[in-house]
């Protein structure tokens, strides 16, 4: 965990996402609430979607809760607070609301627990972490589920992926997944992007890039299912895509099909979390030489891994944070309960 | 300090607890079977439990109705329920309020997504000839719906959305078998997000294992069960649109 930490004190807000429910968010960010604290951080914290509730609403096993240290900010919904132990104070009130009520921010007043659910739309959230910053010195955001949005360079400048047991007690694939996620949200930046195209692309749309660097913007709405018409756009000398969306299996089907024609096909996203392609439509893109980059990369602190799953049964933890470890160098690979 | 309001189950007499359970157990019906049956119940922590009915439901299986009492009780003034379903309008209040607040016809998306080849409630709550006597969104002037029908990808109904310019997005799952709805839910808000609009629509979920708290709970704006009907849901979504100002 130190060296998580040390990591993680070089930014202002870190995304802990995961996997799937249950694959240790909870415990990451409590751990990484702890340690900040000790080293004299004041931490802000909110969740996309509910957190620290004690129940899971799901499966009704018990969860663990969010536990604050003493000058933590939240950020939460009305309605949450008073359902832990700690003692809140609330700040300011916000202009955003979850379907819990509004949300506050309130600053720990008795350390305890907490239920902390935060704004739902990654649009909302972003406007919660600029107010948890004008209290705190670093944000933390709890991601809901296998949601992973929060995680996009635009909303914040770091993240952490949490992975488990959950997934599957076979090893082997708790692995597989975990390293492809890693890798989509590790993907490298454009080389080729100019600055023109990075612009297109922060604004959501889509286009082409030619060799020499011109960017035509394309007349589709969306590119999500893979628009055949797409084709007419790419070729030799428009060989870069542009993709303000969506890169899913039926857009990815589509460019392996027609990479044979557009000779240095490159396309490149938004960042690691606009890819939806999954593990086979990805091999194919790669076996085509077509090669996907992002305008913008993500800086993944490390992997959290949590060996239980969901039945109580373990894989052995030690094992698993060295296998990944060993098919993500650089990345830090860590059981935050060991 | 609320009021504590305990209530047990009710058979007889009040606080009896009184409950009845029904399952399968993969052993043939017999003397082990009904052995096995209530000692289940036992461990459950039913008190006088007693096997009201076994019967064989095919070859190496057995189906058992037990009765018993259960000495739990729950505190209504400590629970916290989300519900969608404000103040519902009817046809003609939801057609004026649009005409009124957002002053043109809104567009509304919807699908059975994923492997799921249900139709029915997705039906029930668009189409023309609607649900439980009421109409279904086809039918309101002040609304253009789209009906994708089963089996769409979610690629597919973001890209519908994205085209008609969707205000609201409806999504049915009807399977959940091995909490297959679970990925495929989160799947479509993550794409939304993916593609920048998610902010822009009102997304709701509903089918006959959807809560409200479920849908909210995995990002969406609201959560509609069994039972939903149309002006419901359309009440939901026109009162949702002028809230977060996305009519214009
Ligand atoms: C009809 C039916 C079918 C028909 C469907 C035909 C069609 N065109 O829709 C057929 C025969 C094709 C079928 C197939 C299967 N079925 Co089927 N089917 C049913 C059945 C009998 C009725 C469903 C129904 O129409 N209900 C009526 C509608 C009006 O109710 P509703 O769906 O709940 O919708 C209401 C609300 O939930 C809500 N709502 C629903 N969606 C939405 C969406 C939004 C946005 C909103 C706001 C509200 C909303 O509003 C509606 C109106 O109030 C149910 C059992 C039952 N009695 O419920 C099984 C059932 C749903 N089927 C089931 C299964 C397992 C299957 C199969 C997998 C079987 C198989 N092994 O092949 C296949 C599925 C194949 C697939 N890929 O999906 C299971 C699901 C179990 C589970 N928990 O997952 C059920 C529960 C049967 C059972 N007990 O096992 N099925």
């Amino acid at each position: 965990m130190k060296e998580l930490l040390d990591r993680a004190v070089q930014y202002k807000s870190i995304a802990v996402v995961g996997l799937a429910k249950n694959t240790g968010k909870t415990v990451t960010v409590n751990c990484l609430l702890d340690g900040l604290s000790n080293r004299g951080l004041t931490v802000g914290l909110t969740s996309t979607g509910r957190d620290g509730e004690k129940a899971d609403v799901l499966t009704d096993l018990p969860k663990p809760p969010v536990v604050l240290p003493r000058g933590a900010v939240v950020a939460t919904a009305g309605g949450c607070l008073g359902q832990g132990t700690a003692r809140l104070e609330i700040l300011a009130s916000l202009d955003i609301s979850n379907p819990l009520g509004e949300i506050v921010l309130a600053r720990v007043r008795e350390p305890g627990t907490a239920e902390i659910s935060g704004p739902e739309r990654t649009r909302d959230v972003q406007a919660a972490i600029d107010a948890l910053l004008d209290w705190s010195d670093l944000v933390l955001i709890d991601g809901a589920l296998d949601r992973i949005a929060a995680s996009a360079p635009a909303v914040t400048e770091a993240a952490i992926l949490a992975t488990g047991a959950v997934l599957s007690y076979d090893l082997e694939r708790v692995v597989e997944s975990t390293v492809f996620s890693a890798r989509k949200l590790l993907l490298p930046a454009s080389v080729r992007l100019t600055p023109q195209g990075a612009g297109l692309l922060a604004a959501g749309r889509s286009g082409v890039q030619s060799r020499d660097g011109t960017v035509k913007p394309l007349p589709m709405a969306t590119l999500i299912d893979g628009p055949v018409e797409l084709l007419d756009y790419l070729d030799a000398q428009w060989s870069c895509l542009l993709v303000g969306g969506a890169l899913t299996n039926e857009l990815a089907r589509l460019l392996a099909a027609a990479a044979q024609r557009i000779p240095g096909l490159e396309v490149v996203v938004r960042d690691g979390t606009r890819i939806f392609a999954d593990i086979r439509q990805w091999q194919e893109l790669e076996r085509n030489g077509v090669s996907v980059t992002a305008a913008a990369p993500i800086n993944l602190l490390g992997v959290s891994v949590n060996p239980v799953g969901k039945h109580g049964r373990r894989i052995p933890g030690a094992a698993l944070v060295e296998a990944i470890a060993k098919m993500l160098p650089g990345v830090l690979v860590v059981d935050p309960l060991a | 300090m609320t009021e504590t309001k305990r209530i047990k189950a009710y058979g007889d007499a009040l606080d009896d607890g009184a409950v009845q359970l029904s399952f399968t157990l993969p052993v043939d019906a017999g003397p082990l079977a009904r052995a096995a049956a209530l000692n289940l119940a036992v461990q459950m922590g039913l008190e006088h439990a007693e096997i009201a009915y076994m019967t064989p439901v095919s070859q190496g299986f057995s189906f058992f109705v037990v009765y018993g009492r259960c000495r739990h009780s729950v505190d209504l003034s400590r629970l916290q329920v989300a519900e969608a379903g404000l103040e519902e309008m009817d046809f003609f209040e939801i057609n004026d309020y649009i005409k009124e607040h957002i002053g043109r016809k809104i567009n509304v998306v919807a699908a059975c997504t994923g492997t799921d080849a249900h139709t029915v409630g997705i039906d029930a709550i668009i189409n023309m000839k609607g649900y439980k006597g009421e109409y279904g969104l086809e039918r309101y002037p002040w609304i253009n719906a789209w009906n994708m029908g089963s089996q769409v990808p979610n690629a597919a109904l973001v890209a519908e959305a994205v085209r008609r310019k969707a205000d609201a997005i409806l999504v049915s799952q009807v399977v959940t078998q091995r909490d297959i709805h679970i990925p495929n839910l989160t799947e479509l808000v993550e794409m939304l997000e993916a593609e920048g609009i998610r902010h822009k629509v009102v997304l709701v979920a509903g089918g006959p294992r959807i809560s409200h708290q479920l849908a909210v709970e995995l990002g969406y704006d609201a959560g509609f069960g069994p039972g939903t009907t149309p002006r419901q849901v359309a009440s939901f979504i026109v009162r949702e649109m002028v809230q977060r100002k996305l009519g214009n």
